[in-house]
């Protein structure tokens, strides 16, 4: 058959054959069991490429894409603008279609980009080293768990209130059939003030979400010294990282593990995925790692160059003692990331950061001002607030959305539900005009 | 490959006030930071940021991407990673707004465009492999494994079958299938290949007891060998309670001709990057959808997307359920493009693609066995492994010759794996070949033969025409420089 995907013509066909020395190919697949083969049909037929786009545009146009409205849902999926350029450079055919550098004198442009993205993130976190991503957050948050299992050979994780439910979920499958016990703490007074009494000679690890999954600032130094001089370890998690542009790293305060979620560098919504997990560490973890490392090195000629290293940790070496089971990552996604920072640069991404911040306040005082609406925390936040909204109209979503507006996560889905409660990201593509809209429309709607 | 200086480190060329890109500001009522966010929190570090200009950004990663080799730009038989082509309609299908503007908290209601398409995937993935219920939730292969795990792990528990800690694992098998069982807790129990290259049931025999759990099987296996004795081996593993987990990296192979379902295989991966043709982008993102059948269904992650008469849902309350192995629904994007690459081809062009895949390995492997050793001397599937020159006299070894071909502008070869092979060379061209190219690779092989025997030296010294030449890997490893 002749198909686009398909180069070989049935003549190349016939001669390979014959240099093969069969008369027809189901000679190359006699080793199959001939029951297994006479299962083996389905019923599917192929379209060609504009009828593939017709049915794909049909299926996109069912949809009413978060893009397309004024938007404040956030929780863990942050919209941020995203320069034309970062598409461009990243989805190169070179970048696109190449696969993991095993043999680094093919590929240093991407070693390279890796070596950046690894740089940008250490620096960004405050941390000594930083993998080459790991597939989302919640994956690199269980991860660092893990880790932290093994390295202090203690079995308890605490996990402070406020941390992304998606993360706990996967963080509660990852451990479930390992020693490690999670412990999810109850927000109290304690938990923000040393001397830490909630840990013990057991703890491994403490988890604090910053800002937490309802926008709080929580992370202190002394938080930190308290947990590390009880021997346990630090794990941040941020989920999104142009909060780090504005805020003091968690590597500086003394944090041991800091990961998160880096969507927000540049990947659009997409769904939910691809996105990119990141994992930074103090030097001390550096041979407990998951993950692939690119190092720099000299070849023989004395010139500086970029390999994958200290790969006796990765499993295609180490196997069943490996440090993770990763194999392939989120590559592309760390090089759209790189792309990202590149462009913004300290001063953009510190006018992103600082416009959520200004955003959120600014909507927030608004919506305040809303007789039946109370603020569900006092503590600090970043770019996203949760608010105690009342009794909501039956069809409030629905209302909403007819007016051109996604106001929001409904927390009554969150565990345990709060009922009522409206969790709200701004982001620096929202305008006053739009908020001062989306406030007039609130008080209508919940009126 | 021409041999220019590496570029700059965007931070070495860093200059101060260089601004790429200006994102929208805020246009509310100013406030002193101070009143929005307490000065404790504020950052009191610099923030070590590049400052550059588009244009230096561009030509930054353009320099990067002409020192990178993809799919794109050459012949690339990397064993056991079926580096076929990536159409490129697939990245356009993935980036239209309706697709990509969605985020995945929205309300039901607004993404059934979404929820339709990735409940067909699933469909569509269970038809090809013989498979019952699937999950899109797995990014990789080897996130695909892990889940595949817990859902073994799951469904003993729950059957009190707590003894049963073993996993059975050929010593063929990828790396990642022993992490795997081990992050779940199981053990490892390393089953040998036979001679013929396939797992024996004789073999497999003295291995099977009460603590298995099950048994991981690559078929066709890493040696590019379909597992004749497959019916056998997975009704003694059912014999003795134990669930076969197939491996799918190699589906590759068989598409349209077997069905791992059919086969007596209990759960599968897939790999999307691999079998349906969405990029490798330098080593990910890819997808690893894991399917079961019917008697393990109740134990995939949560939510499932359920279709009723008003449309589609997310379905969360199933209590069996492993939970969640990874933020949201998986890779939605890529699963658009594998969707839209099996689409084009339907079930005969599917069964094509395996058919020229093997075809294509069989007619490398016919021509090059004359120069190089065949261990396993019959026909192969997808991908055959050879085992270094024929001549044992020669000090060329398979990095050397892989180093080889660098200069020749082909993508080497999977390399020293399997690891039961000395020497190996796993060699996996896909169906997207010519004859033209096929021939040409074969007479690079060939003259790699000729220079391994009458010039050592040029193949120990490749590469020459890469920007760098041979790195020290070992002082990578002994003094890691990890940042800039």
């Amino acid at each position: 058959m002749g198909h686009p995907f398909l180069p070989l013509t049935d003549e190349e066909r016939r001669q390979m054959h014959k240099t093969i020395g069969i008369e027809r190919i189901e000679e190359l697949f006699k080793v199959i069991p001939s029951s297994i083969q006479e299962s083996a049909f389905f019923d599917l037929p192929a379209y060609n490429e504009t009828e593939t786009v017709k049915l794909f545009t049909q299926w996109a146009e069912m949809n009413t894409p978060a893009s397309k409205m004024v938007s404040f849902l956030g929780a863990g999926a942050y919209e941020h603008a995203i320069p034309a350029a970062v598409k461009h450079l990243a989805t190169q055919s070179e970048f696109l279609t190449a696969y993991t550098p095993y043999q680094p004198e093919m590929n240093q442009g991407i070693l390279q980009a890796f070596f950046e993205y690894q740089s940008l993130i250490a620096d960004l976190t405050g941390m000594d080293v930083a993998n080459a991503s790991m597939y989302d957050g919640p994956t690199a948050l269980a991860e660092a768990v893990l880790l932290a299992g093994n390295f202090t050979r203690r079995r308890e994780i605490l996990v402070f209130p406020g941390l992304n439910p998606e993360a706990q979920q996967v963080l509660e499958a990852y451990t479930r059939y390992t020693n490690l016990r999670l412990k999810f703490l109850s927000p109290t007074a304690e938990l923000t003030a040393p001397p830490a009494s909630f840990l013990n000679e057991q703890t491994a690890a403490v988890v604090i979400q910053n800002p937490d999954f309802f926008g709080q600032l929580v992370l202190t130094k002394e938080l930190l010294t308290a947990i590390k001089e009880k021997g346990a370890l630090s794990i941040v998690y941020v989920n999104d990282p142009i909060s780090l542009a504005i805020l003091e790293p968690p590597g500086t305060l003394g944090a041991d593990l800091v990961v998160g979620e880096a969507q927000a560098f540049g990947l659009p919504l997409s769904f939910g995925g691809p996105y990119l997990g990141f994992l930074a560490a103090q030097k001390t973890f550096l041979r407990s790692l998951p993950g692939r490392l690119v190092g720099k090195t000299t070849d023989l000629e004395g010139k500086e160059g970029f390999v994958l290293t200290l790969q006796t940790r990765e499993q295609h070496i180490r196997r069943e003692r490996a440090t993770s089971n990763i194999c392939s990552n989120q590559a592309l996604c760390a090089i759209m990331a790189t792309i990202y920072l590149s462009l913004l640069g300290p001063v953009g991404l510190q006018e992103v950061a600082w416009s959520t911040v200004r955003n959120s306040h600014y909507l927030f005082s608004q919506l305040t001002r809303i007789p039946s609406v109370k603020a569900y925390f006092d503590a600090p936040f970043f770019h996203e607030f949760a608010l105690d909204l009342g009794t909501l109209p039956p069809d409030f979503f629905t209302k909403m959305k007819e007016r051109g507006f996604f106001p929001g996560y409904d927390l009554s889905h969150y565990s345990p539900p709060l009922s009522g409660g409206l969790l709200l990201y701004t982001s620096e593509l929202r305008t006053k005009d739009e908020m001062d809209k989306f406030c007039a429309e609130m008080e209508d709607c919940l009126s | 490959m021409k041999r220019k200086e590496r570029p700059t480190l965007l931070k070495e060329a860093s200059t101060p006030g260089r601004r790429g890109y200006l994102p929208p500001v805020s246009d509310v009522p100013p406030v002193p930071a101070g009143e929005l966010i307490p000065q404790s929190f504020l950052r009191q570090t610099a923030l070590a940021l590049p400052e550059l200009s588009e244009m230096e950004v561009t030509r930054h990663f353009n320099s990067l991407a002409q020192r990178s080799f993809g799919v794109d730009q050459g012949f690339y038989p990397l064993g056991s990673c079926t580096m076929k082509y990536n159409p490129k309609v697939l990245e356009e299908l993935s980036q239209l707004p309706g697709f990509q503007g969605l985020h995945p908290l929205q309300e039901e209601t607004t993404v059934q465009g979404a929820l339709a398409l990735l409940h067909y995937a699933e469909e569509v993935f269970s038809t090809i492999t013989g498979m019952d219920e699937f999950t899109l939730q797995p990014a990789a292969g080897a996130h695909g494994e892990l889940t595949g795990l817990l859902i073994i792990k799951a469904a003993l528990l729950e059957q009190g079958e707590t003894d049963r800690d073993t996993i059975l694992i050929p010593d063929s098998a990828h790396g990642t299938n022993p992490a795997s069982a081990a992050l779940v807790g199981f053990k490892v129990q390393t089953v040998p290949t036979s001679p013929a290259g396939i797992i024996e049931p004789e073999t497999l025999k003295p291995y099977l007891n009460s603590n298995v759990a099950g048994l991981m099987l690559t078929n066709p296996n890493t040696l590019g060998l379909f597992e004749e004795k497959i019916l056998t081996i997975t009704k003694m593993i059912h014999d003795i309670g134990g669930q076969v987990y197939c491996d799918g990296a190699n589906l590759n192979a068989i598409l349209g001709w077997a069905r791992p379902g059919d086969m007596g295989f209990d759960l599968i991966h897939l790999n999307l990057h691999k079998t349906f043709a969405t990029p490798h982008g330098g080593g990910g993102p890819g997808a690893g959808p894991v399917g079961v059948k019917k008697h393990l269904a109740k134990y995939l992650p949560i939510p499932r997307v359920v279709s009723t008469p008003e449309g589609w849902h997310w379905q969360y309350d199933l209590p069996h359920s492993i939970g969640k192995i990874k933020g949201y629904w998986g890779h939605f994007g890529v699963i658009i493009k594998a969707l839209a690459y099996i689409l084009q081809l339907g079930y005969a062009g599917l069964k094509q693609v395996s058919s020229d895949a093997v075809l294509a390995a069989n007619y490398l492997q016919t021509l090059l066995k004359e120069v190089y050793h065949l261990p396993y001397d019959t026909p192969c599937m997808h991908e055959f492994v050879l085992s270094g020159l024929r001549d044992e006299q020669s000090k060329i070894n398979t990095l050397d010759l892989a180093k080889g071909l660098i200069d020749f502008g082909v993508h080497p070869p999977t390399i020293y794996f399997p690891l039961i092979v000395p020497e190996a060379m796993m060699i996996e061209p896909t169906e997207a070949v010519t004859l033209e190219l096929l021939n040409s690779f074969v007479t690079i092989m060939k003259e790699l033969a000729r220079l391994a025997k009458e010039e050592p030296e040029a193949l120990k010294t490749a590469p020459r025409t890469t920007p760098v030449r041979r790195l020290n890997e070992a002082q990578a490893a002994r003094h890691p420089i990890l940042k800039w």
